[in-house]
């Protein structure tokens, strides 16, 4: 079975970021909390029940007119772009 | 400086529109003095304030006319920083407002500052704030709660008569108890998120501090209302709350939930409570003991830690240092996301994303984050069954008063942790209006009692509010410290 820490470690990198061998066991203990949590659920029957993603049902979308609204100018959009170029915004090489 | 609520600075300023400016001068030496004590603020927009005052001609008939306010860190403020405490988003300056900024703003209503919070509103001590820990007005060694800290402690603090919050599990609600002052989060839709840096968005809420029932009426009828930016507002017709105001509550059907009262051992808390459910006897509400079921009470929380998680680990997939943002260099994209995430979250942070990503994923979504959304609506369907015969449901805020700065997490698997000291976020998953109002003290800090209504009934909350108000003299307290 894959070690808990190497388990953790790498569902941070997949959540795009890298935990440190220092940040491991406030993780764990985390995980551990988190856990007994899961299994509290798991004593309770949800057959027939459907997920309730709202607090309350509602309709949340709606038709308007296929007409332009809240138009922002690009350098306004690109002011906080940490790295832009010709109102673009620059990363590193992509496509080789 | 004398701590007025919004109704007395009203009347002042109507009395005498040219106190107007004296006043605020007098509130920013007043701010500097509480943020020393505080630190509750993450900057004073001193300049922008005295700029919007200049343009702004006093309203006699509109109570927000001048008035000042703070302004939670996670709400945009077109030009002025906007950091939800993160390390992320340290640089970051907003190019619009959020919907309830311009709402106020169109009151003129005045921002004075932006309030410490916890790193993107996940957390309960603003312990986690990127400008450091909070400090609560009360006892300078206690913490002020979160994750709305700062601008509980600011509003307890006396220098403003009210400041924003959001609340997800109850980041209003609980600081206002620690701080003993008014905190509200009306009904979920019932005011615009749009522009509030979200934590996690079926469960987020927008709402204030004051230290009156009445100004928080004001507050509300002010920012509520039907936004098309934010897709889950409501159209439902505002109504007016500050005139239909009224302690009259007879005939009002009271439940207040034994199984998380219980819990509660402090004997002036429990005091205080019987004392307050007397009151609404006299003013003739009926008051019933109901128990809710104990099993779904100890799934609240385990609901409520896996759907933020999961939703907030979702909504701050956006925080990658491309587009705005801290920005940390690397070889490729993938890398520059993965160190500029690296560095930009604190591990508090991190952990909770970790754990968010694992209910997520394809083998465990069904497992744990449906499963959550399953049990609350089990949950959400037995607090509608005590609505069925009860027009509010009453419990405590905590057990406890706010926790010295440096005190280590409580047991966070016992029944009072799980039961009662997180008992509000039952408000949201429901959405009701809940409304934490000063209660008592004990030991010298502020506690408050916890009053949650029916959806799209904040009068029915606010009435309850009212008139208990009236009765236990706390109204506009603070703790301005020895000047």
């Amino acid at each position: 079975m894959e070690d808990l820490n190497e388990k953790l470690k790498k569902l941070a990198l997949k959540t795009m970021f890298r935990l440190s061998d220092e940040e491991m066991p406030a993780m764990l203990e985390e995980y551990d909390v988190f856990m007994h949590h899961v299994q509290a659920l798991e004593a309770i029957d949800t057959s027939d029940v459907e997920p309730l993603c709202f607090p309350y049902e509602i309709e949340t979308t709606y038709l308007r007119e296929d007409e332009p609204t809240d138009v922002v100018d690009v350098k306004t959009v690109l002011a906080n772009g940490p790295d832009v170029v010709e109102d673009q915004i620059r990363v590193p090489k992509v496509v080789g | 400086m004398e701590a007025y609520t919004i109704e007395q600075l009203h009347q002042m300023f109507k009395e005498d529109p040219s106190r107007i400016k004296t006043y605020y001068m007098d509130l920013f030496d007043e701010l500097t003095t509480q943020q020393q004590r505080t630190n509750a603020l993450v900057r004073m927009t001193r300049e922008e304030a005295l700029a919007q005052l200049d343009k702004l001609s006093f309203d006699p008939d509109d109570p927000l006319s001048c008035i000042p306010m703070i302004v939670k860190d996670n709400f945009s403020t077109k030009g002025v920083a906007t950091t939800a405490s993160s390390r992320m988003l340290e640089n970051y300056v907003p190019f619009y407002n959020a919907t309830v900024i311009d709402r106020l703003y169109a009151h003129g209503a005045v921002m004075v500052g932006k309030s410490s919070m916890d790193e993107l509103a996940m957390g309960g001590t603003n312990k986690s704030a990127l400008t450091g820990p909070v400090r609560n007005p009360w006892n300078l060694n206690c913490i002020p709660g979160g994750s709305s800290g700062g601008s509980a402690a600011l509003v307890a603090s006396g220098a403003v008569p009210f400041a924003l919050g959001s609340d997800t599990g109850d980041s209003i609600r609980k600081p206002a108890g620690f701080c003993g002052v008014v905190g509200f989060k009306p009904t979920w839709g019932r005011i615009s998120r749009y522009g509030v840096i979200p934590y996690a968005s079926s469960l987020d809420h927008v709402g204030a501090f004051t230290r009156s029932v009445a100004d928080m009426a004001i507050v509300m009828e002010a920012m509520a209302g039907r936004d098309d930016h934010d897709m889950t507002s409501s159209n439902r017709p505002v109504p007016a709350y500050y005139q239909d105001l009224s302690g009259n509550i007879q005939g009002m059907r009271i439940a207040v939930i034994k199984n998380i009262c219980d819990e509660v051992k402090n004997p002036d808390m429990l005091a205080a409570m019987q004392k307050a459910l007397d009151v609404f006897r006299a003013k003739g509400a009926v008051v019933d003991e109901v128990e809710m079921d104990q099993q779904l009470l100890l799934a609240a929380l385990p609901v409520y830690t896996i759907i933020a998680n999961s939703e907030a680990t979702s909504n701050h997939s956006c925080l990658d240092g491309i587009k705005y943002g801290l920005r940390v260099a690397g070889e490729t994209a993938d890398e520059v996301m993965i160190n500029s995430r690296t560095a930009g979250f604190s591990d508090y942070i991190k952990r909770r994303f970790v754990l968010g990503n694992l209910a997520l994923a394809t083998e465990n979504q069904e497992r744990m984050f449906r499963k959550a959304q399953r049990v609350r609506r089990l949950i959400v369907e037995e607090l509608n069954r005590i609505y069925e015969n009860y027009d509010l449901i009453v419990t405590p805020v905590s057990g406890n008063t706010a926790t010295p700065l440096e005190e280590a997490t409580s047991n966070r698997l016992s029944n009072e942790y799980v039961i009662l000291e997180n008992n509000m976020v039952l408000g949201n998953f429901a959405g009701t209006p809940s409304l934490s109002l000063p209660l008592g003290f004990t030991d010298g800090m502020p506690f408050n009692i916890h009053l949650m209504g029916r959806i799209f009934e904040e009068q029915t909350v606010l009435n309850a509010g009212y008139a208990l108000e009236a009765e236990l003299g706390l109204k506009n307290q603070c703790a301005k410290g020895d000047q």
